[in-house]
């Protein structure tokens, strides 16, 4: 991938709907990235299908972070990428008391702006949001997924079934406010989970 | 905690603050309520927590779609007719050309069209050997059809069959050109005309019976046992021996037939149809 297609997936992904999910088929099918990655991992500790889990997880992150506006295309996406991966594999043998053979290097810490918090999500916030989204109903998981996503609100009314785009945005508040209430019903408190 | 009384407007705002819709105007107000209004910044923490929920849920759904994509399910907007963004062609392949399957392929569909066309070129060979060899082509002058007294009207018959090679109009002919007795004036003629269609039908027993009668030429008998044999695809042994007596004799005005139907019934494609 060269800069400018690069660029242009990043843009995709920010735009959202349908175009994120085109771009981020392109990179997940990037066979060159994912052999990089599950070699760094035979190399280390893993297999193959480690390599392949991995894999995944750094491109729901990259995801993530593209959407959020952590990430700015200074560097390569596709070294921005590996790095993820490196970086959660070594936070997977961190916690079995293994290591990395290989560190980072300069170049990978700086360009691509590795921040832990941007890239892990700790397993006591992860399981909060899991449970409080177990208790939403898959209609308004949908519906938000998609708003969430930037589908239109005409696009969101063709996939949910709903009449048309002003009962879709009714249908998106009513399940904002359900899902802000269970928020706001968890034992633990926003401090702890931020 | 207030946040029960988030409304739209809200919900749009704090939306508007995360996704860097604001003025520095507006993003300096917002910050500033979010330090000194408790209750603002509650709900605003609500939201985003809201939306590390959808989160979430984004994450699993990726993860399904990665499985798809991962079974070559891989989605295409491009004939949707939605706006995509156009991706520049990238180097890499997502699914390497297998050549030697292509190869195979291509090597099937040349011997399949080649080989149909070969099939039709030998199911005809027979019958345009026939149409040419034994034309079926009789003419008197019409002085003498007037004056005859034969019962067998030869032209008419000739006439009548035209191009017709069925077994139903060769059957029929041979019916009414044996309609006269051997005393008949166009009786031998007849017989050699009988002998010519039992030849198209690929009879040679009645054909040459049928010659003995007639004034058929030894050439023309020769040549009709041939394609008699050809037409009844019987062209073993025997068949390849009377070719090669003819081949040999350079006098026979059958050499060339022979050479002919020798190099035909013994080429790759007529041995692997018949």
């Amino acid at each position: 991938m060269d800069v400018e297609q690069e660029k242009n997936l990043v843009a995709m992904i920010q735009i959202g709907g349908r175009q994120r999910e085109q771009a981020l088929s392109k990179i997940y099918l990037d066979s060159g990235i994912k052999q990089k990655l599950i070699s760094m991992i035979s190399k280390n500790h893993g297999n193959m299908q480690d390599g392949e889990d991995l894999y995944q997880e750094a491109v729901i992150v990259l995801d993530r972070n593209i959407r959020d506006g952590v990430f700015k295309l200074e560097g390569s996406l596709t070294s921005y990428l590996y790095s993820i991966g490196k970086f959660l594999w070594m936070n997977h043998l961190r916690k079995k008391s293994l290591t990395l053979k290989e560190s980072f290097s300069d170049h990978e810490m700086i360009s691509t702006a590795l921040q832990p918090d941007h890239i892990l999500i700790d397993d006591q916030r992860k399981s909060y949001l899991q449970a409080t989204l177990s208790k939403l109903g898959k209609r308004c998981q949908g519906i938000l997924e998609l708003w969430q996503l930037s589908y239109s609100m005409e696009e969101i009314a063709v996939k949910m079934g709903l009449s048309d785009a002003s009962i879709a945005r009714k249908a998106k508040y009513d399940c904002q406010q359900q899902l802000i209430k269970l928020v706001n019903e968890s034992p633990l408190t926003k401090n702890e989970l931020k | 905690m207030n946040n029960l009384n988030l409304n739209e407007t809200t919900l749009d705002l704090f939306e508007s603050y995360t996704k860097n819709q604001l003025n520095e105007k507006e993003k300096a107000s917002f910050n500033e309520q979010l330090a000194q209004d408790p209750s603002f910044n509650s709900n605003f923490q609500s939201f985003l927590l809201s939306k590390a929920v959808i989160n979430e849920k984004i994450e699993a759904s990726l993860r399904d779609q990665m499985k798809q994509w991962g079974q070559g399910n891989v989605p295409n907007h491009a004939t949707d007719g939605s706006n995509i963004v156009e991706i520049p062609h990238t180097s890499h392949k997502v699914k390497k050309m297998n050549w030697s399957r292509w190869a195979a392929a291509a090597s099937f569909l040349f011997l399949l069209v080649s080989g149909t066309i070969q099939y039709n070129n030998i199911n005809k060979f027979p019958q345009e050997q026939l149409n040419e060899q034994v034309a079926l082509v009789y003419e008197v002058p019409r002085s003498e059809a007037n004056v005859s007294s034969s019962r067998i009207d030869i032209n008419k018959i000739i006439s009548s069959l035209g191009t017709k090679r069925d077994k139903q109009s060769l059957e029929k002919a041979i019916s009414e050109l044996s309609e006269g007795n051997s005393l008949d004036e166009n009786y031998k003629t007849a017989q050699k005309f009988i002998g010519e269609l039992y030849t198209h039908l690929g009879n040679w027993a009645m054909a040459e019976k049928a010659f003995q009668n007639s004034n058929a030429s030894e050439d023309l008998k020769q040549r009709s046992h041939l394609l008699a044999m050809l037409k009844s695809k019987d062209t073993g042994p025997e068949f390849q021996k009377k070719l090669d007596d003819l081949i040999n004799n350079p006098n026979s005005s059958n050499n060339e037939i022979a050479n002919k139907l020798k190099r035909k019934t013994n080429s790759f494609w007529w041995k692997i149809f018949n």
